[in-house]
């Protein structure tokens, strides 16, 4: 990665901001209203609709939207419009379930997803199968937050700091306030990240076109010179289009700290709120790192191959070097790619503590113990987490980075239980099993077998769609079964 | 009585879910979002306010999408006692 020219000036205002994070860790933690589970994984169900909506944005919106996607939209061109799509999908996907979740969350004093599957299904199999795909698939997006970390440092730097000093720097940070002050101090870090992420955005779309005559130029020079980039695409990328919006509508929906959220919200009406207003996010979020993708296909084009992610790197340092107003802009991105990854990083630390206590050692070691032990225990599992994703982070040789593409084929996986026996009451655990154990196995076979895609469909996709075929036919079997003894 | 209050909640809808033409909105409107009508034969493409026109017709229909959803919310979402 290319030198970026970090002053004094832009380390103060980083360092400043990450005091600010610990700082409201620690107000976090003087607000607590008892140890118990839900005081400290949801912050007593009492998260009004301002935190909620910059919290389940800041959540979702990780490092990867900022630096990935304008990397996608720099390789494929104008098709990556798509990713505006597929983001709305995950709102759309909760309209199906959320409204009924978060009442049932309310009365039965649900904490983790798997208090719900326990609650609908009365199945311990059927819970661990479903806790096990969610714990793998976020401990790697963890995993892959905290290497985003390091890679981030160590980049725009130009390798001044070491790709470790990000990852430990960052994570030691993240796990100090998620201690402190757990859901409530995650949320409202959020908060600060979630705005940083906004004025990110609004400096990187003033950056990238400062008059609306850019743009065009920008297309004309794609249609004349790469017209791959700008023509309706093929049916092969329409088909895998599909198949990007329903396994990340569905995979998405069911991210155990977006489920949380649900369940954290103080009522109906702050859930509305926030959803009605989170489904426009896209429009504001993912079209700007789109166009920024965009403005860097005729930018670089003299540069020959250039990898994908380094398009947002090359345009900061470019920006950073131009003029005192662009430099102080592509700080305040810098701080929003890093608020992005640390929003994103804590929540799912949290999530991951969450069920590792309540599911696990909860049902287990801890079954007769009073809640404050198992809060407790969260805490002290948060470091462990944490301690093992950092020096798995730290040595190359054993990263898990293939795996972190797998996250929303397996999550997808988990849908059909979390999604559907909210509204088909007939539902059987019998009939999920079989079709969530086929769905994983198909899944991660086509995926292991480097078939990510076939026909265009992705991998989780077909697994889903064998899975629910099996959950459907097995049901009517069983409604049979009932029918006719 | 909690016979009759569950068969009042199903009889009053209170979540979009209950509702079959939301979601056929729904398939309407992603569907269009994806540019499968548009002839591949038409590239090079022509250019509408800066962007390609199929681009754009992609961008009016998921800002349909996020206006109908908060539509959505506000009308079929009802802050009412659930069948549970």
């Amino acid at each position: 990665m290319d030198q970026f020219p970090f002053r004094f000036g832009a380390l103060v205002f980083i360092a400043c901001y990450l005091v600010l994070m610990l700082v409201l860790g620690w107000i976090a933690r003087r607000q607590r209203k008892s140890e118990s589970l839900s005081d400290f994984y949801l912050a007593g169900k009492n998260l009004g609709w301002f935190v909620l909506l910059l919290t389940l944005y800041a959540t979702q919106y990780s490092g990867n939207t900022l630096i990935g996607y304008p990397g996608e939209a720099f390789r494929l061109g104008f098709p990556w419009i798509m990713s505006i799509g597929f983001m709305m999908s995950i709102i759309v996907v909760y309209l199906v379930f959320a409204p009924r979740l978060q009442k049932l969350a309310r009365r039965h004093h649900f904490i983790t997803p798997g208090d719900w599957l326990d609650f609908r299904y009365q199945s311990p199999t059927l819970t661990l199968i479903a806790n096990m795909l969610l714990v793998v698939a976020i401990a790697n997006f963890l995993l892959a937050q905290l290497m985003a970390m390091g890679h981030i440092v160590s980049g725009l730097s130009g390798g001044m700091l070491p790709y470790w000093l990000g990852v430990v720097l960052l994570a030691a940070v993240i796990i100090v306030y998620e201690t402190l002050g757990g859901m409530r101090a995650v949320a409202w870090t959020d908060c600060i990240q979630g705005l940083m992420l906004l004025i990110g955005f609004a400096g990187l779309l003033i950056a990238v076109f400062p008059s609306t005559n850019h743009l065009k130029e920008v297309t004309e020079w794609i249609v004349k010179h790469q017209p791959e980039k700008a023509q309706v695409p093929p049916w092969s990328v329409l088909r895998t289009w599909v198949s990007t919006i329903v396994l990340v509508g569905v995979s998405g929906a069911i991210y155990p700290q977006a489920i949380q959220r649900i369940y954290a919200a103080r009522n109906t009406q702050t859930l509305k709120v926030s959803l009605s207003i989170m489904v426009f996010m896209p429009l504001v979020s993912t079209l700007v790192v789109f166009l920024v993708g965009i403005a860097g296909i005729p930018h670089f084009q003299g540069l020959g191959e250039i990898s994908a992610d380094r398009v947002m790197p090359l345009m900061l340092r470019e920006w950073a070097a131009q003029t005192p107003v662009m430099y102080v802009l592509a700080i305040l991105v810098i701080t929003g790619i890093v608020a992005a990854i640390m929003s994103t990083a804590d929540s799912v630390l949290l999530s991951l503590s969450s069920i590792l206590a309540k599911d696990f050692l909860g049902k287990t070691w801890l079954k007769h113990k009073p809640e404050t032990d198992i809060t407790r225990a969260g805490k002290l599992l948060s470091w462990v987490i944490m301690v093992i994703l950092v020096f798995i982070a730290l040595q190359p040789r054993i990263t898990l980075w293939g795996l972190t593409e797998l996250k929303m084929e397996l999550l997808a996986q988990a849908a059909p239980a979390m999604i559907l026996g909210v509204f088909w009451r007939r539902l059987d655990q019998r009939a999920l099993l079989p079709g969530t154990v086929a769905g994983t196995v198909l899944a991660v076979a086509l995926a292991a077998a480097g078939s990510g895609k076939v026909w265009g469909l992705h991998a989780g996709l077909l697994g889903l769609l064998l899975n629910l075929g099996i959950c459907i036919l097995s049901q009517a079997w069983l409604n049979r079964q009932e029918i006719v003894p | 009585m909690p016979k009759r209050s569950e068969t009042t909640s199903v009889q009053r809808k209170t979540e979009p879910v209950q509702y079959r033409w939301i979601w056929l909105v729904y398939v309407l409107l992603f569907a269009l979002s994806i540019p499968w009508y548009f002839p591949q034969s038409q590239n090079p493409a022509a250019i509408i306010l800066g962007l390609p026109a199929w681009v754009l017709a992609s961008m009016v229909a998921v800002t349909c999408i996020a206006i109908f959803t908060a539509f959505v919310v506000h009308r079929f979402w009802k802050d009412e006692p659930d069948v549970y």
